[in-house]
């Protein structure tokens, strides 16, 4: 009789236990996958405002050509460290903003398959960009 | 024998509260958990939405479709700045916005008085949208 006095007692202590470690595990798992989906949101931003950028030197470059009645450069355009720059800080700047980290790098390349615009966030490459013909046809 | 069987009686009465409690917190926790991914999936898509057409109509109508299943009709909505106000009112591209939202989680012992938890989440885009 007097061992099972204790019974609830125990029991009350050992599902406390589990609850708090179910509790915490849950924490622990939603906080990660929140920041894994955080980090995610943030490469789209930040790869996207650099897609921006490009595409604004883009047009300015086919302006510029159509302006001199000359044939467009567009990879020198794209490959101009200002245009760089301003693509590597707007991405920053809305990776930052969005709880991601800063950006270090942005590549852009005008290939086959028009402007590509890449970035590494976090070990995760990012990547958006748009049709241009003018690429194509160096 | 009789008092055995009001023992264990008096013991589920000690022990069932507390089990409920434990049920609450564990249901709470992954409820919250739940609200906070819905919310910033939705406040992204709600700013991916802006920047492209730079309509709050259809910013909130993006933020209202993806925040499920949480109840749109819970969930308020902030845009900064608001289309009526500069830049977007003018040339907005390349300038920055800003879609927040909240949703308030009602805690299952409100009746004790006890307030209901807010979740909230932002999501920011350069505007991509030219008049």
């Amino acid at each position: 009789m007097k061992g099972d006095r204790g019974q609830a007692l125990v029991f009350v202590a050992l599902l406390l236990a589990i609850a708090a470690a179910v509790i915490s595990g849950l924490r622990l798992s939603q906080d990660a996958i929140l920041a894994r989906a955080r980090t995610s949101r943030a490469g789209e931003a930040a790869v996207e405002a650099a897609t921006a950028i490009a595409a604004d030197a883009y047009v300015a470059e086919l302006r510029r050509a159509a302006l001199a009645a000359a044939a467009p450069d567009v990879a020198n355009a794209l490959a101009a460290p200002a245009v760089r720059e301003d693509a590597r800080i707007a991405a920053s700047d809305l990776s930052v903003r969005n709880g991601g980290h800063v950006v270090d790098d942005v590549t852009i390349t005008c290939g086959a398959n028009g402007v590509e615009v890449v970035l590494m966030l976090d070990r995760v490459r990012y990547q958006a960009g748009f049709k241009a013909d003018e690429c194509s046809r160096r | 024998m009789r008092r055995d069987e009001g023992q264990a009686i008096v013991e589920f009465a000690l022990v069932l509260p507390v089990l409920l409690a434990a049920a609450f917190a564990i249901v709470l926790v992954a409820e919250l958990g739940v609200a906070r991914l819905a919310l910033q999936h939705a406040t992204a898509e709600g700013a991916r939405a802006g920047a492209l057409t730079n309509d709050d109509d259809v910013i909130r109508a993006t933020v209202a479709a993806a925040v499920a299943p949480l109840s749109s009709d819970h969930v308020a909505t902030a845009i900064e700045p608001p289309m009526s106000e500069a830049p977007r009112s003018a040339d907005p591209r390349g300038s920055l916005l800003t879609v927040r939202a909240s949703y308030s989680v009602r805690l299952p012992l409100g009746f004790v008085g006890m307030g209901d938890l807010t979740v909230s989440a932002s999501s920011t885009r350069r505007i991509e949208w030219t008049p």
